[in-house]
Parts: structure tokens; sequence; C-alpha cells
């Protein structure tokens, strides 16, 4: 990845350091457009043609495309590998309903798509959109699905048919949604074209052939554009290579024609291909999300095949600038007193919810103290000496928790039972030694506590 | 202008690297001194996994034993079955029944703290296996400071000859010991850290500093698994590769993810039978396998796995 040089971005800012955008100098501003922090509007004080120059400097080299009711943003990426900056806007993943399905087969597959809900690490996991699917090839039937699909869900929207006839159906029913017409090949390029004028609604161009969809994405220049390869399934790491392929020429060569967000469709394994192993669309989706794909049509809503895939997307969208942490200190679980447990753990935030969900789930009231590990689990801050008992020392009299505890009692995660006697002689407190996997702190906790 | 399009033949840009990852070899046959009906070859890439369109890449796949059964996940257990006790019939399980071509075995029983069995027990289980089983081998110690170069040393010296992978020497249990095992019974070294690039650097030289030739080497980063923490190994791979193929001689060894799969079942959604995360059986399958394709996909050559259904299902993606 080549960023362009701070000097380079100063040098359009204005230099007056005023401050207007939140940032406290044009240098430290620079950086942050270089950064994908900060946008160029925030700046006042740029004429037209200064911005102008600065879009085309700083601009993501994939282009960012919204959809649907709430204008979901995906794409505006600029790295190919997370650690030389971060990714942006994680892969948008969605599911399919067939217009093949009866009204309350969709009404019932709309609900189960609705109720996937599940919280973890603080982050909310929910299918991002619908894909609209016309197996039936009958313009009515998939007009009267895509009616159905609106009237109960409010998410964004994939219409897909190869037949623009029947994609102009469906997308009467939504034509204020910007739904995503999926998709234009070569023979319905021009049909596509003109609906996605029509409707200003981004259109997905589809072919199995890269030098073939660089020639449609040429032609269909100027429009919002995804592109999508018609992989056959049976060799999904040709379809990964294609999708890396084309990601490496936007970025790396700046080909204009390939700058744009990569969409996947994966519910056509079933019907595409032989293989119906329930495992391989999980492993297209975990192997596409790590590299690139920026929009994903899944079938199966089976809450153990989708929880890895959005926590992998939650791993690979996170910031590695900047950890997921919590704020350090003293927390208090139920109504803690003078004798309640005190424990220890790390304020990488998932560690962090890892064990306050134990704790509350234990219904012991306690304090849990979080150390300042900088975003590290408990083995990685002891393997990176972020977590040493001088750490402990000092958050224990800066947390104030000797004023709120009569004992001087710490519970230390297991994973760091080898330093239990250097705890005990920084901290002067005993240290009681606590299971490895928080999820055994209940049992760990009523045992020694509830007697 | 269309016709100028059509008349190009696409090709994916050249890889922007100059260097490239060093081919280790595991495993010795019976003309080059070992007793293996067949060898492995990992490593030799220029680029990141189908960065090149030509290339066809498939990682090397081991499944780990104990020799002693302790902490083994639930469905493990029902996997494997009686056998669990005794780690002969668990490797040729493995071997004979799941088709893994790489068997790796974990010392446990010699740990200060966790192993149960007689400390002398280990080397005959060791010669044992060696005899039974006939892919190449991982030896893994216990993973104790203590312990790991004194129980490698004796493995090395148990598998002469073999091409053993030696997992692992670390930058606090002796990795000098081990390194010397490794030069003076002919096998591998795993060289083990934790997510950071500079001690892994370090480590690495110390260990060709110490005279072992850079074939001989593997480097393990990681140990971060799905819902652990998996972006800090996916990066970590990632950085190491690519400061390798631009050139640094340092970090060109391939890449094995001994710990990092197996580590998933310490994500508590990886096991536990709650109905709301669905069915638990598939879970389990797909914390270690997610986990092994996401380093795959980043750049590991080599990947163990514990659960036999993983290596099943993983198998067929690959010979798709």
């Amino acid at each position: 990845m080549s960023k362009p040089s701070p000097i380079t971005v100063y040098n359009l800012l204005p230099k007056k350091n005023c401050g207007e955008c939140k940032v406290s100098s044009c240098m430290a501003f620079a950086l942050k457009l270089i950064e994908g922090e900060a946008e160029i509007e925030e700046c006042p004080y740029l004429n037209e043609e200064q911005k102008l120059k600065l879009v085309s400097i700083i601009s993501p080299q994939i282009k960012a495309v919204s959809f649907g009711k709430n204008r979901l943003i995906i794409g505006g990426e600029r790295a190919l590998h997370r650690h030389e900056l971060r990714f942006f806007h994680p892969t948008a993943i969605t599911i399919n309903v067939s217009d093949m399905l009866a009204k309350e087969e969709i009404k019932e597959r709309c609900l189960a798509i609705k109720n996937f809900k599940v919280e973890r690490a603080g982050e909310k996991f929910e299918i991002d959109g619908i894909a609209v699917t016309a197996d039936s090839v009958n313009e009515e039937k998939f007009k009267e699905a895509v009616k159905i699909v609106r009237e109960n869900s409010n998410l964004p929207l994939v219409l897909c048919s190869l037949n623009p006839k029947i994609i102009q159906s469906g997308v009467e029913e939504v034509s204020e949604e910007k739904p995503i017409l999926c998709s234009a090949k070569t023979d319905t390029l021009k049909s596509f074209i003109e609906l996605s004028k029509k409707y200003a609604c981004p259109i997905a161009l589809e072919s199995s052939e890269l030098n073939e969809l660089r020639l449609m994405a040429k032609k269909a220049e100027g429009l919002e554009i995804l592109l999508s390869i018609d992989g056959s399934f049976e060799k999904p790491f040709e379809l990964l290579s294609n999708v890396i392929t084309i990601r490496r020429c936007g970025i790396e060569e700046k080909m204009r024609e390939f700058s744009h967000p990569i969409l996947i469709n994966l519910s056509l394994i079933r019907k595409k291909s032989l293989i119906q192993e329930k495992f391989f669309e999980p492993f297209l989706a975990s192997m596409l999300i790590v590299r690139y794909a920026n929009l994903l049509i899944l079938h199966s809503i089976a809450i153990e095949a989708l929880l890895p895939i959005f926590i992998l997307r939650q791993s690979i969208y996170a910031n590695p600038r900047a950890p997921s942490t919590v704020p350090s200190g003293l927390y208090e679980v139920g109504k803690p007193n003078g004798n309640s447990p005190v424990l220890l753990t790390t304020n990488y935030a998932l560690t962090y919810y890892l064990v306050m969900g134990d704790l509350e789930s234990s219904k012991i009231n306690c304090y849990l103290l979080v150390l300042d590990t900088q975003g590290m689990s408990v083995l990685n801050a002891l393997a990176g000496k972020l977590l040493y008992p001088e750490s402990i020392k000092k958050l224990i009299k800066d947390s104030g928790v000797e004023k709120k505890v009569s004992h001087r009692k710490l519970i230390i995660p297991g994973g760091i039972a080898k330093l239990k006697g250097e705890i005990e002689e920084a901290t002067e407190w005993t240290a009681i030694v606590g299971p490895e996997d928080s999820s055994e702190l209940p049992i760990f906790l009523k045992k020694h506590f509830l007697q | 202008m269309e016709d100028l399009y059509k008349l190009l033949k696409f090709k994916a840009p050249e890889p922007p690297y100059s260097g490239s990852i060093i081919k280790v070899k595991i495993g010795a046959l019976k003309d080059e001194g070992g007793t293996r009906s067949k060898v492995i070859t990992i490593g030799g890439e220029k680029n990141f996994p189908f960065f090149s369109i030509e290339e066809e890449i498939k990682p090397a796949l081991a499944l780990q034993i104990l020799d002693e059964p302790i902490n083994i996940p639930k469905q493990i257990l029902t996997e494997v079955g009686e056998a669990i006790n005794d780690p002969i019939e668990w490797a040729k399980i493995c071997v004979n029944k799941f088709k893994s071509e790489l068997l790796a075995i974990k010392l446990i029983s010699t740990h200060p703290v966790f192993g149960v069995k007689s400390k002398v027990k280990f080397k005959e289980t060791l010669e044992r296996i060696i005899k039974v089983i006939d892919v190449p081998l991982i030896i893994c110690a216990p993973g104790s400071d203590e312990k790991d170069a004194e129980v490698l040393e004796e493995a090395a010296k148990i598998a002469k000859g073999e091409k053993c992978i030696l997992a692992s020497a670390t930058l606090t249990n002796n990795y000098k010991r081990i390194a010397d095992a490794a030069r003076k019974y002919d096998h591998l070294v795993v060289a083990e850290t934790d997510c950071d690039p500079a001690l892994q650097k370090s480590l690495n030289e110390h260990l060709l500093d110490s005279d072992l030739p850079a074939n001989q080497i593997i480097i393990d980063p990681t140990s971060a698994a799905l819902g652990l923490g998996i972006e800090y190994s996916i990066s970590i791979i990632e950085q190491l590769k690519q400061a390798a193929l631009k050139g640094d001689k340092s970090l060109q060894m391939p890449i094995a993810c001994i710990r990092a799969p197996i580590c998933s079942w310490s994500a508590r959604e990886a096991w536990i039978e709650d109905s709301r995360f669905g069915s638990a059986e598939d879970r389990g399958i797909l914390w270690e396998t997610v986990t092994a394709l996401s380093l795959f996909i980043a750049g590991a050559n080599l990947l163990v796995l514990m659960n036999p259904k993983a290596l099943i299902e993983l198998k067929k993606l690959f010979k798709s």
C-alpha cells in the first residue's frame, strides 16, 4: 500500500491551525485525512480546486457504495492488509429469500432474519440485508415477493435476477430505497445501466472472466457499481483467487474498472453445484471475509454457521491501531460490600465482556479491577510485559479499592498463576489463583465465597 | 477500444515482492536415514496465498494427540472414544481412519503441574509411535520453561534421523539446547512467540546464531483463535510474511499454527451447550476450521487440529 506523504497533503491545507475541524493543527488534520479518520469537508477553508486535488490524493482506492433505506455503506477500502492501515466498512452479510416460497414462508423467513440477534463484546450482530431472488423467473411473482419482504422487514435489499424486466418489476415496489440490482451480464448490461440511471440504484456486474468483467465496468463507468464473480463453486479457490486479483488491481495497480466493492452470492452454491456440504458456505464466507468481499449473499441462517462468520468479521474489521478496550479501574458487579471478593482482569474489551458476563451470571456481588494492558488479553499482556506486579500494585492504589473492602485478597486469572508470589510481594495482598477460563468463575466463587 | 479489451488476456499483477519463503521438508524416508513412508514439504511461496492465479496451494494439515488425556473437549472424546486413553491407539485412529498426513503428539505427561503419568513413560510412548506410525511427526513439548528442553532433547534422541518437528523453542525455555538437539539428531525446530514481530525476529536470529540452518526452522508466531483475538494472529502472520517476502532473511521460514486452531476450544462459543447458539457439534467443528482457514488464507503453511471432524471437513474443501 502506498500512502501519500503528510507534507503533500499539508501543503494543500490552509495552514491556519484554526482548530475548526476539531483537530489541533493542519498537520494533525493531514495525518488524519491520510489515515481515513477525517473527511475533507471538515475543513471549512478549502476552495473547490484544493478539494479536488485532495480527493485525488487521499480518496480510498476502492469506491464506497451505499444502498438500502438507511444507506448502508460498503467498500471505501484503502489497504490489502489490515495492519497497513485498517479495513473500514465491514462486509455486509445478507440472506437470500426466494420468490418461490409461499407468502407465509417468506414472512417466516423475514421474521427469522429479524430475530437473529447476538450481542458480543459490545457489538450487536444482525443480518445486514435481504436478497430477494427471482427463482420463479416470473415478473409478477417477483414483484409480489419484494412487496411481502418489504412489508415484513426494513432491511436494505438486493434484488436478484439476470432478467432486467424482472428486476424492473421488483424495483418499482421499492424505488425510493436504493436496492442493489444484481446482476448484469454482458448481454443485459445495457438494460441494467438504464435501470441504474432511472432508479438511481447500484448495479452488480457479473462474469466468470475478469477481462469481460473489466470491459463491463468500463461501459458502466460513472455509475455505482459492484463487481461479482460468477464462480464455479466446484473450484472455490479459483473464485477466491479472482476476488483477490480484482482487489489487487484496484489497490496496487489503481485500475479504475476494478476499484469497486465486490459482491459474492454464495447462496448459489446449492443451486449451481453438486456440493451439498453444509460447511461449504461458512468456509467460503470466512475466506472471503478475510480476503476482500464487501457484500455476501448467504442461504443458511443457522446460528451455529453465522456466529463464526460474524465474529470473524468483527475481528477483521477491528481497528488494529486502536485495540478494543474498556476504561481501566474498579467496576462493581451487583451490590458489593466490604467483604465482597475482588477480581483482576485486563482492559481488552473481549476479555472484559466475557469476565463481566460470567460474574453477572454468578449473581455474586463483587468488585472487578480492570488493568490497562493496552487492549491485550491476559496471556498476550503477560507475554507482552503489560501485565506485571508493579502495574497491579498501581491499579490497586489508584482505584481506591483499599477503601472499599476490608480484606486484602485478590483473585487473579489462572493464566498468570506463575506471578502469584511476585504479585503478593509487590501489592502486599494475598493472591488467589482463579480459573483459567472465566466461565468457571461462578463455580469458583460459589465454592470459595458462599459458605 | 472494446476490441482491445477483448484481445487482452487478463493477468494478475506481478508480485510486488522479491523474496521468497524457504522450503522445509518434514520427515525422512528410509534412504534418508529415517523410517517415514512419505515426506511433506512446506514453504517456497513468493506471495500470499491465491495472490497469483496460476498457483495451486494447500496447507499441510496435522491432527494432534496427547500422551495423557488431560482437558480433552467433550466432542473429541466422542469422536475418538476409548482410544483416548491409549496414545498408540489414538495415533492409529488419526492416521489410519482419519487419514492425517502428519501427526502431532503433545507430551503433556511431562508437564510438572498437569502431568500425572510416570515421567519415564513418554519415551516408551514415543518409541512405539515411531514404530507404529509412518507419517512425519510433530513432537510437542509440555509447554513448561523448566521441562521443555529436557523433554525435547530426549525425544530428539529417540526419533533420531526422522526429521520430526520439535515444538517449540521459545525465548524462555532454553532454545539453544533445543536447537542443538535438532542439529545433532537431524530434526526441525519450531520458533514460538506470541503475536510480536520483534520477539519473533529476535528468536529466529538467536536460533540462526546457534548454527541451526534456516531450512530446519519453522515459525509459530501466534496462539489467538477465533473469538479470542484472531485478528492479532492474522495480522502477525501477514506482517511476518510481508517482511519475509520483502527480503528479511531472518523471517523467511514457513509458518506453522500449532497452537491457534486447538486454542479455539478456549472460546466459549466453540463448546458451550446452549440451544440459543445452535448445534454444539457443528460449532466445535467450525471453530477449529474457521480459525485454521483464516490463518491459512493469511499465510500459514501448516495447521494443527485436534477434532478429527475438522480435518475431514477441511480435506473435503481442499479436494474440491
